[in-house]
């Protein structure tokens, strides 16, 4: 099945409907030599007369144009607006509108710190023109592990219960509970992931454990509640590229909820799955001329593809992002070069002096996001002296900036969305 | 060529086909060959038919260089709110798709950071929920589970 991987992925809505909806803004314009008038349905009336009225500052707008005005509001926001009145709650309620309103909704990185048996999570925001960010309080004081985030909705270890997986949107106050796996995992060394698959329109939950036991795979809202599962990506054992003993699989990157990716440890590829059709393959890496050292690079999703972050030396990490998914193309999209980077420090009095003035080395800098669709990578300093440094670099400008939060080696970052995506019961997760 | 158009205060406006078209509903006039006499548009006054023709007219002009015409969006869009309305309704009723979607995303940022109150305030709305709807909605979205 071919699909279009863009920045601003439409997940919920394909481009014919968004265009529909926008295009019906104005309806049933008629025109006539004399006379141009637009007909409104139900708003004709009071338009002409806010012209001939003009003492009433503030006209009513015809409902459309309402609709495209509340469509760009933050979700977090339009959660307050529900209650204006019953237009406002009928538009934000619905299915459309909440599709549409996602797409307007700004990226944020979620960065969970252990405390104890329990997770606290930090939500980090770009600015949209300078290079600078926000850091806020994000969910519960004492929540479980967040693993994924796809649509607004977050896949979260449940806090008390081990082995209980949960889907919550923090936003709507709505949550899903999963039933346990049939590998009784208890979710503390598995990698599991939450997508959405745009041609049945279905949340599914994918998790892999032990790869002789197979994917497990829950599609949410599902008639019979139960975990389907299907084999995992290698026949035989000595196909595996890692070692039994010390491997265990980790939380894939995933790509807008559409595509998975999983490091294996292999020098050669990862392990891919298409949401839509379930079935996992290699995705082999890119070959630049040398052998890929299976412990030097990290994957992160970027601008809408899965990106290859490849240390090459103390001086140089490559940035490939791979085009084109079925044709396994990947294209070099940046190299960052110690020699032509800007470094600018923070005037933070936390850091340690010594820091202050030097490049890291950038072996030891470990990728774990993106921002602003791509255009911004953030790194965390391996070593562990260095607790809670992060780097953020600008490629168009090649500009390099340091800070300090609170951030460990444990530590997880999960790019989210906020939206308004909400249901009473999980039937209402699937499509009509 | 050119299009004369007339606003509601009958000032006519002398513009390029090009730079007309950009509106949706002046494009389909032309294309059915009606625009042949001034075009009358009754529904924008002068003052919002010179701030919408400057619009289209830098469209036509940037179209090449997206950082230029961003900026020239950007301090565009800076004005008053009764103004913004005027292009608003000015925008929808014309068809001009990417003023109408430029004037709502204004609207949407000043609306933002208002509490409801003050939103039904702005947009004159009336609240037709009952106490008791309200009070059902709002049980609705109250954490359903502990924390």
């Amino acid at each position: 099945m071919r699909y279009e991987l863009k920045g601003n992925i439409l997940q919920y809505c394909n481009e014919e409907e968004e265009e529909e909806a926008l295009a019906n803004l104005i309806e049933n314009v008629i025109f006539d030599s004399e006379d141009i008038y637009t007909h409104y349905k139900t708003k004709e009336k009071s338009l002409l007369k806010y012209h001939k009225d003009k003492k009433t500052p503030l006209p009513n707008l015809p409902e459309l144009v309402i609709y495209n005005i509340i469509v760009k509001i933050p979700a977090d926001y339009l959660q307050k607006y529900r209650y204006l009145c019953k237009s406002w709650h009928d538009i934000i309620s619905s299915k459309m509108f909440i599709a549409q309103n996602f797409i307007h909704s700004k990226a944020e990185l979620l960065i969970l710190v252990k405390k104890r048996s329990y997770f606290k999570a930090t939500s980090l925001r770009m600015d949209e023109k300078e290079f600078d960010f926000k850091l806020d309080n994000f969910g519960l004081a004492r929540m479980g592990r967040i693993r994924s985030s796809c649509n607004g909705l977050l896949l979260i270890n449940d806090p008390k219960i081990e082995g209980k997986l949960n889907v919550i949107n923090f936003l709507t106050k709505c949550k899903a509970i999963l039933p346990q796996c049939p590998s009784g995992c208890p979710h503390k060394t598995c990698g599991v992931a939450l997508g959405f698959s745009l041609s049945t329109k279905e949340y599914k939950v994918v998790h892999i454990y032990a790869d002789g036991f197979g994917y497990e795979i829950f599609t949410l809202g599902c008639s019979d509640n139960k975990w389907k599962c299907i084999p995992g990506p290698f026949k035989e054992p000595h196909e595996r590229p890692f070692n039994l003993d010390t491997f265990h699989w980790s939380d894939p990157v995933s790509i807008h909820g559409q595509v998975l990716h999983w490091y294996v440890s292999s020098k050669e590829y990862v392990i891919s799955m298409d949401v839509n059709d379930e079935t996992p393959r290699k995705t082999y890496l890119p070959t630049p001329g040398k052998k890929i050292d299976r412990k030097r690079y990290s994957l992160l999703e970027m601008g809408g593809y899965l990106s290859f972050v490849y240390n090459v030396s103390n001086i140089k990490i490559d940035v490939w992002i791979l085009k084109d998914f079925a044709a396994q193309v990947w294209v070099k999209k940046h190299s960052i070069l110690s020699e032509s980077v800007n470094y600018t420090v923070s005037k933070n009095p936390s850091l340690p002096n010594k820091y202050e003035h030097s490049l890291p080395n950038f072996h030891k800098l470990v990728a774990l996001a993106s921002l602003r669709n791509g255009e911004v990578m953030m790194f965390k300093h391996e070593n562990s002296k260095n607790d809670g440094r992060i780097y953020l670099y600008e490629i168009k400008h090649m500009e390099l900036k340091t800070f300090k939060i609170n951030i460990k080696d444990e530590s997880k970052v999960v790019p989210h969305r906020s939206s308004l995506v909400c249901w009473k019961t999980e039937s209402d997760l699937l499509p009509r | 060529m050119a299009l004369e158009l007339k606003s509601s205060d009958n000032k006519i406006f002398e513009v390029e086909e090009l730079v007309a078209v950009q509106s949706e509903t002046i494009k389909s006039l032309v294309e059915d060959g009606c625009a042949d006499n001034v075009i009358p548009l009754p529904n924008v006054d002068s003052k919002t038919l010179e701030l919408v023709l400057d619009w289209c007219k830098n469209h036509v002009d940037m179209k090449l260089d997206e950082e230029k015409l961003k900026e020239y969006e950007d301090k565009f869009i800076e004005v008053d709110q009764a103004v913004l309305y005027d292009l608003l309704l000015a925008a929808n009723y014309l068809n001009i798709k990417d003023l109408l979607n430029r004037a709502c995303q204004k609207v949407a940022d000043m609306l933002k950071g208002k509490t409801p109150e003050q939103i039904r305030e702005t947009l004159n709305i009336v609240n037709d929920f009952s106490p008791e709807e309200e009070e059902e909605i709002r049980k609705e979205n109250l954490w359903a589970f502990e924390e």
